[in-house]
């Protein structure tokens, strides 16, 4: 019997509509679950010539240890293949799918291979069916999960792709329920190449836990312990909206348009959501075992139903020039229909319209629609045209860059992206931390936030300031790193923070309550895992598993070939100030810059180039894995021996 | 007197996190199917959960169809249990209850349902959202009313309207 773990990994094999189970155990101890194990698979796939649409492409879907139990926020699952920009790419989605595919019996899904038609999978426990998807191909993600679920009759849980995603466009995504969308890294792209249109889970086995009474207990009193942090509960529910994209403007952590320095539109103020919210709000949107909830569901009249949040109530908004509040939501709403990433999509619009202002393009390159800088017609027919693939939107299909090439004209450096991928619309100028992160993360910055720095950067009072000043020097005994605008103590932070992030990826907890809003602290999740599979491990034994996974993470994108010239921001941030805002002025110098990435690359235990040396390997214990990484990278990529360790900035 | 299982439908947002508790507490292992409350997601009209579980009727129509008396009624929990020895798995209580919430299990062929956790639902302990509280009877409307009464004492109070009310 199989205690916290589910026990099993089902793999799919599309091209001979084969599925074998494995057992999860030869990488539990090593790798955990979730993310974890998914990268160790991935790992042991790569070659320098895997692409994101390749059928030898593996796509897994990786729920974590403590996903399906009780313990808060415990309904994530981290999707991840070789994405978007050809890259390693990750992807979190929650609903409730997550719990259920443990409830099945399975630690993870991974797929490979090609379907000869459209295909959905129905996984009912240890029963794998493969069913035509032909009539569901074309429809968008609400009504696809609709049918699904009429079709199968019972109680069932769906993700599934867009119409993009079935184009393979390069940042199709993938969706499950009204909200919960794994949108960056084009995995929706890679699902779609592979003929795959929807997974459909049933699960009605049970998770063991080894030792139950112990476990409820420490569950329930963090439950008790969130429910207590209010002011904690209130910011996490400004993800719903309320108040959160003006925040941002006000307080100079948000960008506008393409990230433009542009005199007279420097104050661009996103008015207050709640009028639009208290009209057309239905309902909180929750993941599985979730406290408190981040995501609200719409219904607007002639626009249609669904959730909207966050980051991407700002890239509907702010980074379009736009406004309205109806206007935004039809976008976020559409763009999430065709099953497209809301800030691959709308970074490509916000080029659009910068390119068009500056008059290097013409109505005549969009397809007759003038790109007029907060148009609802602009908006709204570029996005049809990027989900159906016609027009402007067949240049973009395998993404901004690309697109920007095929405009010609030197429109290419005008793109506001990171290895291929579009941005999260911050401020890179001011926070050096979130600069950072964006260079190096595997997913982006998102994935690496010190809550302290962006505390510090949002908080309304020199008080409040002064707290988390103190509380930077308590973590981290460095006073800068509550300086968002320092390089000096930007580093470890991040170092710090993208293994927690990725602990929790492999936990399957939510980063937003653990690593964000609520606690940064994995000591109970800790005592969660030993409660639950009986494998006694604390918080330092399991945040050395995450650095071991980031570690892998480099080494698969190394195999791909990225070097430490791939770990740079766009130019704009160099040489074009922050326009207005309380950091007016404020750019990155690209000493500095590289400085901090020394420093980055030291604590990693990477070489000069960014590539981790043997020597992590083995500190890792990742002794077989160093064989088929010195294997596989060529000569002239030239992968040294020992590392060549610098001493830290001061 | 007994507390009751209250439950606040408009603060339902569906996480399910009681029906993980509820299995986990009650049959040791974690799934959904084994619950006694589930969670029913509604679209008519709009998005809304509707946790469902045994009202602990107080002429329960299943403990009167029972043809061995296996369910009874616990006054002192205020309470409908059933006697697992003593069923014998006709589901005949699971025909009558008007809201289907006793369920079967298919390796004991016996019948199970809320129970209220003798007297320590789990269900309210793991519910953040206040969807599901364990009060004294009287205790269920007190937000309810107040809240209301106060509503009116502020439109009463309106100056407008106190020159039209009559004062006679």
């Amino acid at each position: 019997m199989s205690f916290g773990w589910a026990g099993q990994i089902l793999k799919i094999d599309l091209s001979n509509r084969r599925s074998d189970t494995d057992s999860i155990e030869q990488y539990a101890r090593s790798f955990i679950g979730g993310r974890g194990v998914s990268d160790k698979i991935i790992f042991e796939e790569v070659t320098r010539e895997l692409s994101q649409f390749d059928p030898a492409n593996i796509i897994c879907f990786g729920p974590g240890v403590l996903t399906g139990t009780p313990s808060a926020g415990s309904s994530r699952l981290k999707v991840s293949a070789i994405g978007e920009g050809g890259f390693l790419r990750h992807a979190g989605l929650g609903g409730d799918i997550p719990r259920t595919i443990k409830l099945a019996g399975y630690d993870l899904i991974t797929v490979q291979g090609r379907a000869e038609e459209p295909l959905y999978i129905y996984i009912c426990n240890d029963q794998v069916q493969f069913r035509k998807a032909s009539h569901l191909w074309g429809k968008d993600v609400y009504e696809s999960q609709a049918i699904i679920r009429d079709e199968i009759g019972k109680s069932v849980d769906v993700m599934c792709i867009g119409p993009a995603g079935e184009k393979a466009v390069a940042f199709g995504s993938i969706h499950t329920g009204w909200g919960s969308a794994a949108g960056l890294g084009g995995l929706g792209g890679v699902m779609g190449s592979k003929n795959l249109k929807a997974i459909a889970v049933t699960g009605t086995r049970d998770i063991h836990i080894a030792k139950m009474t112990e476990f409820l207990e420490a569950a329930e009193q963090q439950r008790v312990s969130f429910a207590n942090s209010e002011a904690a509960i209130q910011d996490m529910r400004l993800g719903q909206g309320w108040r959160l994209a003006y925040k941002w403007t006000t307080y100079g952590i948000g960008s506008k348009g393409n990230f433009e320095s542009v005199p007279g539109l420097n104050d661009l103020v996103i008015p207050p959501m709640d009028d639009f919210a208290n009209k057309y709000g239905v309902a909180p949107l929750v993941c599985g075992s979730c406290p408190v909830s981040h995501n609200y569901r719409y219904d607007v009249p002639g626009i249609g139903k669904g959730g909207a949040k966050c980051t991407g109530l700002h890239s509907v908004t702010a980074t379009l020039w736009n406004k309205d509040w109806t206007l935004g939501f039809q976008a976020y709403n559409l763009i999430n229909r065709y099953g497209m990433d809301v800030m691959a999509a709308t970074s490509i619009i916000a080029l659009l319209m910068e390119l068009y202002a500056k008059g290097i393009i013409s109505s005549k390159d969009t397809d007759g629609i003038p790109m007029v800088r907060g148009d609802k017609n602009a908006i709204i027919n570029i996005i049809h045209k990027l989900g159906r693939q016609e027009g402007i939107g067949k240049l973009f299909k395998d993404g901004i860059v690309e697109g920007a090439k095929k405009l010609g004209r030197d429109c290419e450096q005008f793109v506001m992206a990171v290895k291929g991928q579009a941005l999260q619309p911050y401020t890179f100028r001011v926070n050096k931390q979130f600069a950072l992160a964006t260079a190096t993360n595997t997913k982006d910055m998102i994935d690496a936030v010190n809550i302290i720095a962006y505390g510090w950067q949002e908080a309304a009072t020199p008080e409040i300031k002064q707290e988390y000043e103190k509380l930077a020097e308590k973590e981290y005994g460095v006073k800068e790193t509550a300086f968002p605008y320092s390089y000096k103590g930007a580093a470890w932070p991040t170092a710090i923070e993208e293994g927690k992030v990725a602990l929790g990826d492999m936990l399957g907890v939510c980063k937003w309550l653990i690593t964000w809003f609520m606690t940064s602290s994995f000591e109970v999740p800790a005592k969660l895992f030993s409660l639950a599979t009986g494998v006694s491990m604390t918080e330092d034994d399991l945040l050395f598993a995450a650095q071991k996974v980031i570690t892998l993470e480099r080494a698969i994108n190394a195999i791909k070939g990225m070097r430490r010239k791939d770990d740079i921001l766009p130019e704009r941030f160099f040489s074009e100030p922050e326009p207005g805002g309380p950091y007016k002025g404020e750019k990155l110098e690209k000493g500095d810059f590289q400085s901090m990435l020394d420093a980055y690359y030291f604590l990693r235990g990477y070489n000069s180039d960014g590539v981790p040396t043997e020597e992590t390997f083995h500190k890792y214990g990742l002794v077989k894995e160093w064989g088929k990484f010195a294997k596989n990278c060529s000569s002239e990529q030239k992968i040294p021996q020992k590392g060549n360790r610098q001493e830290p900035p001061q | 007197m007994p507390k009751v299982l209250v439950i606040n439908y408009d603060k339902c947002v569906g996480c399910r996190t009681c029906m993980q508790a509820c299995s986990a507490k009650k049959e040791g292992g974690i799934n959904l199917a084994k619950s006694r409350r589930w969670v029913i997601t509604s679209e008519i009209e709009r998005l809304t959960f509707i946790p469902i579980g045994c009202q602990h009727c107080v002429s329960a129509p299943c403990a009167a169809i029972c043809p061995v008396g296996a369910i009874s009624r616990d006054e002192a929990l205020a309470r409908v249990i059933i006697n697992q020895d003593a069923c014998i798995g006709c589901r005949m209580c699971m025909a009558v209850c008007p809201f289907g919430c006793i369920n079967f299990n298919t390796i004991d062929r016996k019948v199970f349902k809320c129970d209220l956790c003798d007297g320590d639902p789990i269900c309210v302990r793991f519910c953040q959202h206040k969807a599901l509280e364990y009060l004294e009877v009287d205790e269920q409307s007190v937000v309810k009313y107040t809240s209301a009464a106060n509503k009116l004492a502020h439109i009463l109070s309106k100056p407008s309207l106190i020159e039209a009310i009559p004062s006679n």
